[in-house]
């Protein structure tokens, strides 16, 4: 090899060592796990019963599943959850970073150090501590809700009340994140924007809808889509407060994955249902990107 | 006019900061107070007594009920993968700040869509892998298997970090004959060791709140603190003193660590796009 081709092998050698390691690492734990998914959800295994032998099946998982009127609720579920949470999440955060734009700055380190709180607790604590909060006997919630002079709310043991206590839970974990990325999105409008607005005289709503929205759209699509990828994997809270009750109101799609995997332990049909969680994901995603127009979001350095 | 709406605003961002304040506070004073006063009709909210019977229960050496060794597992499994995949991240994130290639985008494209992926989805297959590997129910398995979404998180963020050193100081050292492995470790790491902190702090702190992985691939040994604390809702009582005072030692550290990352916390939660 002429001393040239042996410099370039060697800073290519160089190069990839940065890349190397990592990157299978991660081929591991991503691609790899996802063809074996994709593989044994062909085949008909059942951990806990291993008499029963493991078979080709080819898609007979898949078509049991769709047929299944519970893995079919639980889709629905997962949607009628997740849309709940986000458009909450995403109003509340965005009338939240609106107020907060006011304030002065010293304040907002304060207010930002306490509000961003809930965000970084565990989820499942605070699944259970919303748990504490509902509970019907001792529950802070309709305690205040009766000195309020309203009725008490069987939040655990209707169908609806579970739904909004999960989507209440996650609201208030993750309003504060949705808020600070708003507001991140509105502190970076310029000055002379504002300015500008302000000498043609226009009104605080016609900014509102005019100029700022526009402006903090992309920070309002990136709070979007973190939330919405998010709320395909809520788990933690549904294990923590419902286990998927009462009577599967609250069993979302990750919900029953868990529930055909981990308590009946029917590989096969687990995987199958995780191949269609997939799926699902990567398609909402990207119509939400396409929706926005934010297809081509990434540029490199 | 003006000042009345400047204080009705006020008020709004102080309940706003209560509402979110409130569980937390309701959950830490709950450990400190007697069985008694947390069942109380009306509840005591700030007058009650102080006892750490809870804390000395369940995370006292002595206790039968310490949960001191899930308390070790959490912290040795998220420092571990807090730097195996900071690591791993900074690596990957050096490569691609400075190097260019074919399907580059492609690449990190890829890398950031591990984060949109569902654990339940990887669990299945995870759980069958360590199974026959032998690893279920060791921390070894957890800090390798985090790895999938704190190393596109420590990719993304270092990736942010490293973007704003200025191409001129690579260009310079260079020209002076460096080598890359020597501006790797002796140039852009020092340069960007704030932001190598809070990537650090970032794949901790996931790897302390996680949940699912940690449920499903851990049984005795290496159970942490998030799955031993649903062990104190069972359907007939809660364990309130259990389950408020390790709910507390839960979140104490990521309060510490949050108020340490400060204004960083937004650029962590959404990868690196959102900066500050």
């Amino acid at each position: 090899m002429s001393l040239i081709d042996r410099k370039k092998r060697n800073l290519f050698l160089v190069r990839a060592s940065f890349f190397a390691p990592g990157t299978l690492i991660l081929i591991g734990l991503s691609i790899f796990p996802f063809l074996y998914a994709v593989i044994l959800s062909l085949f008909n295994w059942n951990l806990a019963r291993p008499q029963w032998g493991v078979h080709f099946v080819s898609i007979k998982n898949y078509i049991d599943l769709l047929l299944t009127s519970r893995f079919r609720v639980s889709i629905v579920t997962t949607f009628i959850i997740l849309g709940g949470s986000v458009c909450l999440q995403l109003v509340l955060g965005i009338f939240i970073a609106l107020l907060l734009t006011n304030s002065q700055v010293k304040g907002i380190r304060i207010i930002r150090a306490i509000i961003i709180l809930p965000s970084v607790v565990t989820p499942v604590v605070v699944g259970l501590l919303w748990l504490l909060l509902y509970k019907h006997e001792f529950g802070l919630i309709n305690f205040l809700l009766t000195k309020a002079g309203l009725r008490q709310i069987n939040w655990l043991t209707t169908v609806w009340g579970a739904r909004f206590a999960l989507i209440i839970a996650d609201t208030w974990q993750w309003t504060p994140f949705v808020s600070l990325v708003v507001l991140a999105g509105i502190m970076s409008i310029p000055q002379s924007i504002i300015e500008a607005s302000k000498v043609d005289g226009t009104n605080p709503i016609q900014y509102f809808f005019h100029i700022m929205l526009p402006m903090i759209k992309p920070s309002i699509l990136v709070a979007l889509l973190i939330r919405t990828i998010d709320g395909f994997r809520v788990f933690d809270k549904i294990f923590a407060i419902t286990k998927g009750g009462p009577g599967g109101a609250t069993e979302t799609l990750s919900y029953y994955i868990y529930v055909r995997g981990f308590n009946n332990f029917e590989m096969g049909v687990a995987a199958a249902a995780s191949v269609f969680l997939l799926v699902l994901v990567t398609i909402v995603v990207q119509m939400i990107l396409k929706v926005f127009g934010a297809d081509k979001l990434f540029v490199s350095r | 006019m003006k000042s009345m709406k400047t204080v009705g605003i006020y008020v709004l961002i102080a309940l706003v900061m209560v509402g979110f304040f409130i569980p937390i506070y309701w959950m830490v004073s709950t450990s400190i107070k007697e069985l008694v006063d947390v069942f109380a009709v009306p509840p005591k909210i700030f007058k009650f007594d102080l006892t750490w019977k809870n804390y000395t229960d369940y995370f006292g050496p002595g206790s039968p009920t310490s949960q001191l060794e899930q308390l070790g597992n959490s912290i040795i499994v998220a420092l571990m993968n807090g730097l195996l995949a900071t690591a791993i991240g900074a690596a990957i994130a050096y490569g691609s700040t400075v190097y260019d290639f074919k399907r580059k985008n492609s690449y990190l494209f890829w890398i950031l869509s591990l984060r949109m992926l569902p654990p339940v989805a990887f669990a299945v297959p995870f759980f069958i892998f360590a199974r026959t590997l032998y690893l279920l129910d060791t921390r070894f398995v957890l800090v390798l298997m985090y790895c999938l979404f704190n190393v596109p998180l420590a990719v993304w963020l270092l990736r942010s970090f490293f973007s704003e050193i200025p191409k001129e100081i690579r260009e310079a050292a260079l020209a002076d004959g460096a080598t890359e492995y020597q501006i790797f470790f002796r140039l852009f790491l020092p340069l960007a060791r704030s932001g190598i902190v809070v990537t650090f702090l970032f794949t901790v702190i996931f790897a302390w709140n996680e949940f699912l992985l940690a449920l499903v691939l851990t049984s005795r040994n290496a159970k942490t603190m998030p799955v031993a604390i649903t062990s104190f809702w069972s359907t007939m009582q809660i364990n309130w003193g259990g389950f408020a005072s390790t709910g507390t030692i839960l979140f104490i550290p990521i309060m510490i660590l949050s108020l340490v990352l400060g204004k960083q916390i937004v650029r962590g939660l959404t990868f690196g796009a959102v900066k500050e």
